[in-house]
Formats: C-alpha cells, sequence, structure tokens
C-alpha cells in the first residue's frame, strides 16, 4: 500500500496526538542544570574552583548570618519569639550541634550553587527532580510521580519529603517531616510541624523561587521569601566541597564534629532565659528604632509599619 | 479531507506503529516508578528504611493500614505502633524480642503485628518502665507456652522478662487490697539490680542499661547494637512534654543524665541526620538531632525554672503565669500531662529537694 504525502501527513498528526499523551505538560519548564545567585563572580570561595555564591541579595544570610534578636519581618507568635529569645550562638559550639545543614524552611535563603537534576523514565518523563548544592547538602528531592507523603511515623529530616507538580510555568512542590529547625540563622526556629510549600519559575534566564514556611506553633501567618538564580554552567557544586578549598570550601560539605572549646559541663546547653536576652536592644541600637520591632511580629512585615515606627519617634 | 478505506486503515497502522509502542513504554515505566517509592526520601534512602514496611511504596495513597502495625526501623529491629506506647521488637532465626508490650486489651493486635514479621517464638520481653502502657500486655505475652505466638507451638518455657529490680518492686508492691494490681505472670521473671544486663540473640549484643530516677526510678533504655538501634521508653518521645513520674521515683535531673547519656550512645551517620535510630517511647521513629532537640529543651526548662524557682524564689502561680515552658507548650501539652503539670511536677522537685 502506498500512502500519499496527505495520508503520512494525517498518520503524522495522529501520532503526535497520542503520544503527547504521554508526553510531559507542554508548559513544564527545563530548570535542569547549575544556577547560580546573581552577583556571583567577586566571591571566589574555593580557589580555582570558579565564582562563589552571589551576594547581590541578602548579603547578610549568605555570609556571617544575620543579627541576634533581628526578627523583624518574621510572622513569629509568642511561643517563636521565645523560642528565638532563647537561642545562644555558642549553641554552634556545641558538637551535637556543629554539623546541621541548612534546612528547608531556610536552605535556598543561605549560600547556594544550586544543581538541578533529574530522573526519567523511559519515555523521558520527570520521576523526580533532585535539588542539591544548599548548605551541607541537604539535597531535596522532588518526587513527581503521586506518591503519597510519609505517615506520622516516618523520621524526619533536614531536607523533608517533597512532592511536586507543574502548574502552568511554575513547578509547586510541598514539603513536610522537617526536623526541628530555623527560618533564620539567629535562632528564629522552625517547629517539626512546618511545612513548606516552593514555587520555582523560569523565565529565560531567570529562575525564580518562592517558598513560603507554614508553622502552626510558630507563626501567625505564612512565611513568604523569594530569591532569584541565573545560570551558571561554569560553577560547580563541587566550590562547596572541594577538597582543601579554602576557609570555607570543606565545611560546606564535609563537617566532622569536635569539642572547639573547654567544656566543664560536655553536656551543657548554652540558652538564654527568654525573659532575660542580653542583646535583646542590639539591633533595634543600631537601627535607631524601638525594640519591639526587631521582636518580629505579622504587623513588623507590612510596610504601613514604617509609618507606624515614625510616629512612634 | 477524505481518505480512501484503505488508506485510513493504512495511516492507522502507521500511527499505531509508532505510537503504541510508545504508550506501552508508558505503563510499563509507571509501573516501574514505584521502585524508587522503596528507595525513601533524600540521600541514600534512610527515611524509606522507616517507611519499608508500612506498604506505602508505589504510590499507593489508599491502601489500608492497620492501626495495629509494625514497621521496620533499621537491621533486625522493627516498630509496633498503635497499641498504646510504643513497642521494639528484634526478630531473627533465634525468635523474637520484645521492648515492652504495649497497652492492656491490645494484645491479640500486638501479636498479629509480630506474627506478620516472625511467626519465631518470643524468647524475651524487657520492660522500660512501669507505666501501664508499656507492659499492660505483659500478662499475655509473659504467659505464652514457649512464647509461641501462632497457637501452633508444643509449649516450652515462657518468654523470659527482664527489667530493672526497682521496676519488679513496684509491680509487686500490693495495693489497698493486699494484691499487687498487677498479675504475677506479668512481673519480670529476672530484675536486674546492677548498671546494665547484656544479652546475646540473634547474632547481636543487646544492651540494657538502668537509668536512675529519670521517668520512674526502674527505667531501662535498651542498645540493639548491630542493628544501631537505641529504644528509650519514656524517657524519650515525640509527643509529649518530659514525663517526670515523681510519685514513681522520677526527677527532672535523671531524665536529663539519661537523654545525656542515649545522645552518647547515638551517632549520627551524616551531618547530623541518619545513623543510629531511636524508638521513642511514643511518637515517629527519629534519631540523635531529634533525641538533641529534646534534651536542650529539658535543659533549658530546667534552667528557667531554677532562675524563677532557687533565684527568684516565685510562688507556684507567679511561676505559671511567667510561661517557663513557651516555647514547646503547643507542641507537646496534652490533656493527660499538661503545662501546669509538669511545672508543678519541677516547683516540687526544686523546691523539695532544693538543688535542680
Amino acid at each position: 500500500m502506498k500512502l500519499t504525502r496527505t495520508d503520512q501527513l494525517t498518520a503524522f498528526c495522529l501520532a503526535a496526538a497520542v503520544c503527547m499523551v504521554g508526553a510531559p505538560p507542554a508548559s513544564a519548564q527545563d530548570i535542569v542544570g547549575a544556577w547560580n545567585q546573581p552577583g556571583a563572580g567577586g566571591a571566589v570561595i574555593a580557589p580555582g574552583n570558579g565564582p562563589g555564591f552571589g551576594f547581590e541579595e541578602d548579603a547578610e544570610e549568605r555570609a556571617t548570618g544575620p543579627y541576634l534578636v533581628d526578627y523583624l519581618g518574621l510572622p513569629l507568635n509568642d511561643e517563636g519569639r521565645a523560642r528565638a529569645l532563647s537561642y545562644d550562638g555558642a549553641l554552634l559550639g556545641v558538637p551535637q550541634h556543629q554539623c546541621m545543614p541548612h534546612p528547608s524552611t531556610y536552605s535556598f535563603w543561605g549560600p547556594i550553587n544550586l544543581r538541578i537534576a533529574e530522573d526519567l523514565d523511559d519515555n523521558l518523563n520527570v520521576v523526580a527532580y533532585h535539588v542539591g548544592g544548599t548548605f551541607r547538602r541537604a539535597d531535596r528531592t522532588i518526587y513527581m510521580d503521586g506518591r503519597p507523603h510519609p505517615d506520622e511515623y516516618a523520621p524526619h529530616t533536614w531536607a523533608g519529603f517533597t512532592t511536586g507538580q507543574w502548574q502552568g510555568n511554575t513547578l509547586v512542590t510541598t514539603t513536610t517531616h522537617i526536623k526541628w529547625a530555623w527560618i533564620r540563622r539567629n535562632g528564629s526556629a522552625t517547629s517539626d510541624e512546618a511545612v513548606v510549600t516552593t514555587f520555582y519559575t523560569r523565565n529565560e534566564n531567570t529562575l525564580t523561587v518562592v517558598w513560603m514556611v507554614h508553622d502552626p506553633l510558630y507563626l501567625t501567618e505564612t512565611y513568604t521569601h523569594s530569591t532569584d538564580f541565573v545560570p551558571a554552567p561554569q560553577v560547580s557544586t563541587a566550590t562547596f566541597g572541594a577538597p582543601g578549598g579554602g576557609a570555607a570550601g570543606g565545611t560546606f560539605t564535609q563537617c566532622f564534629a569536635a569539642d572547639e572549646t573547654v567544656r566543664p559541663d560536655p553536656y551543657f546547653v548554652p540558652n538564654y532565659l527568654p525573659w532575660a536576652n542580653p542583646f535583646v536592644d542590639e539591633r533595634a541600637d543600631k537601627l535607631h528604632i524601638p525594640a519591639a520591632a526587631t521582636l518580629g511580629g505579622a504587623e513588623t512585615a507590612a510596610p504601613e509599619y514604617q509609618d507606624k515606627l515614625k510616629r512612634t519617634k | 479531507m477524505r481518505i480512501a478505506k484503505q488508506r485510513f486503515f493504512g495511516a492507522a497502522a502507521l500511527v499505531a506503529l509508532v505510537a503504541v509502542p510508545m504508550i506501552g513504554v508508558r505503563t510499563l515505566s509507571a509501573q516501574a516508578q514505584g521502585a524508587p517509592a522503596e528507595g525513601g526520601q533524600g540521600r541514600g534512602g534512610r527515611g524509606g528504611q522507616g517507611r519499608g514496611g508500612q506498604g506505602r511504596g508505589g504510590g499507593d495513597a489508599k491502601a489500608p493500614v492497620a492501626s495495629v502495625r509494625a514497621i521496620k526501623v533499621k537491621g533486625n529491629v522493627w516498630m509496633i505502633v498503635g497499641a498504646g506506647a510504643n513497642i521494639a521488637m528484634q526478630a531473627g532465626k533465634e525468635g523474637v524480642v520484645l521492648v515492652d508490650t504495649g497497652a492492656p486489651g491490645m494484645t491479640d493486635a500486638v501479636l498479629a503485628a509480630i506474627r506478620s514479621v516472625s511467626a519465631g517464638p518470643i524468647r524475651y520481653v524487657f520492660s522500660t518502665s512501669v507505666t501501664l502502657d508499656h507492659i499492660g500486655g505483659n500478662a499475655v505475652i509473659d504467659a505464652l507456652p514457649g512464647g509461641d505466638t501462632t497457637g501452633k507451638g508444643r509449649g516450652g518455657p515462657l518468654p523470659n522478662n527482664i527489667a530493672h529490680a526497682n521496676l519488679l518492686d513496684r509491680m509487686s508492691r500490693p495495693g489497698p487490697d493486699g494484691n499487687s494490681p498487677f498479675p504475677t505472670v506479668g512481673w519480670p521473671s529476672d530484675g536486674y539490680l546492677s548498671t546494665r544486663r547484656n544479652v546475646y540473640f540473634n547474632d547481636e549484643n543487646i544492651d540494657l542499661i538502668h537509668e536512675p530516677n529519670a521517668h520512674t526510678d526502674g527505667d531501662t533504655i535498651v542498645y540493639f547494637r548491630a542493628s544501631n538501634v537505641l529504644v528509650s521508653g519514656d524517657i524519650f518521645t515525640t509527643t509529649n512534654l518530659p514525663l517526670i513520674d515523681r510519685k514513681q521515683g522520677g526527677t527532672s535531673k535523671g531524665m536529663l543524665d539519661a537523654l545525656n547519656a542515649m545522645l552518647d550512645i547515638a551517632q549520627p551517620e551524616n551531618m547530623m541526620e541518619g545513623g543510629t535510630y531511636i524508638i521513642p517511647g511514643h511518637g515517629r521513629v527519629c534519631d540523635q538531632a531529634d533525641l538533641v532537640e529534646y534534651r536542650d529543651m529539658l535543659h533549658e526548662i530546667r534552667d528557667r525554672m531554677k532562675d524563677l524557682v532557687t533565684v527568684k524564689h516565685l510562688t507556684l502561680e507567679q511561676v505559671k503565669a511567667q510561661r517557663p515552658l513557651i516555647g514547646w507548650e503547643g507542641r507537646y501539652s496534652r490533656p493527660d500531662w499538661t503545662t501546669d503539670m509538669l511545672i508543678e511536677t519541677l516547683y516540687q522537685e526544686y523546691k523539695g529537694d532544693g538543688k535542680p
């Protein structure tokens, strides 16, 4: 049998239509690859391994960390604030705390050379994305195959358990089963009941990641944050773990806890009484604002709050 | 456009040639996608170890789950949930070891959960504390001839129930009517007096370690060395404020010492995660980081109470008004063990015993 060109075209269209059933959603964007925060280039974390992470935004978070008792903009409730005020930075000297990676409630805010990979099935459907490169590598696997989240008896991890789906041009993911962790690196805690919703949207050469932290125990409302990434094929996540990679390189992916100071009581847990934190005024004094502002709360995230501060001066 | 019938079938055949195999691939690959489900979450499938026994692999969200069931934890150790306190089970060629037996009235379901893993006989029962939801099944399980759970056994020695001597003392203590509230068959048959007891079973060293005056004065933690699983009893839970039972000899100091002792045993695999798994008295499977969080909580609560009671000398009502447990109230306070109950317990301890 000989098919005319019209018949062949018809067959091709039919075949294409049928094949589309098995293809990824047309709106799915290609987010796979190496990404870096904008502004990279100046900071070389590991000599010989290219530029490090960017400082164009959130510089505090990508370097030494924020001020103590600076919860401005965080919708903390009384319990969340008390946890934060109890935090003593010396806690990081306790061996059992030294190697904590950045949890999924925070990791995109910290220093990061993002590398996204994908697992494909035989028909090139995405089964899972792997998001790596965050500080100390609490790599996040995003399951795209519709599996349920684990039950209440499953262990919690720093990365948590993540599932996702494409909604239009945006990959929307949900992360549960996260350990007790933090939302900023100054003691602002998140509970093990926190859930994170993350949105990945690619617009040409910009990958925007928006994440929302929902914590019924410590937040009065959802906390939302965002950051941008740009393609960075020259940047390797190995920057974070290069052997002998400068002062910071090795610590980003390798950590061995050890006693760094003389501790008369090896089981001592540094902490402040929440009603007697000595740093409660420090940040406020620097910014010339009332201490109540740096104690956070949903109100402090609203632009109108600046007007309120001006009126109270 | 009109297509002759012959040509239509020709086109359809071409469609079939190209598309159908792809549909087939998709179907098969969709089945194959179930495979990663066994791998679990995050790196190295560590989370999967805790979930493999729950029948959730393969993405069947509606799979029926028995309320009392055994969950594989690690190595030779399972956790039986839904029968009161968590029960740890080690199973192997020599039979079964149980750590605790659950609440009264749940034993049939517990035995079914055990049989879902092993038909071997129960050779040992270790009791972690005198709390009823931990030892409520002792009377039935300790009396199983030959430790047989199948009903087909030929008899033989009863399971050997090991616990600290203080627990035996409390279980055997007569009540108001002159009799122990616990049937004698459920008492430990072997009450150890030293700081620890060791058992070798199923090719594994098992350490029973007494933690004095923690949750009670008769607590035992159990460490399965080869499996690298630690069983805490009620010294550690993910559901409650620290369960300090002063009437049974518990103290906050003993609890802190016990939590620190467990931290000395537990080791993370990498980056404060995985490694030693811990079966708490109640709640989910944990690792060292979860234990650290709980230890830190009690340490901070102790420091706050010490400040209010022994430095500021506040009354009980003044202490409560200060909310010394703020930060953990919403997470852990339960009707049967509330914030106020723990504050009252600690207040009595620090007032009465002086030095916290």
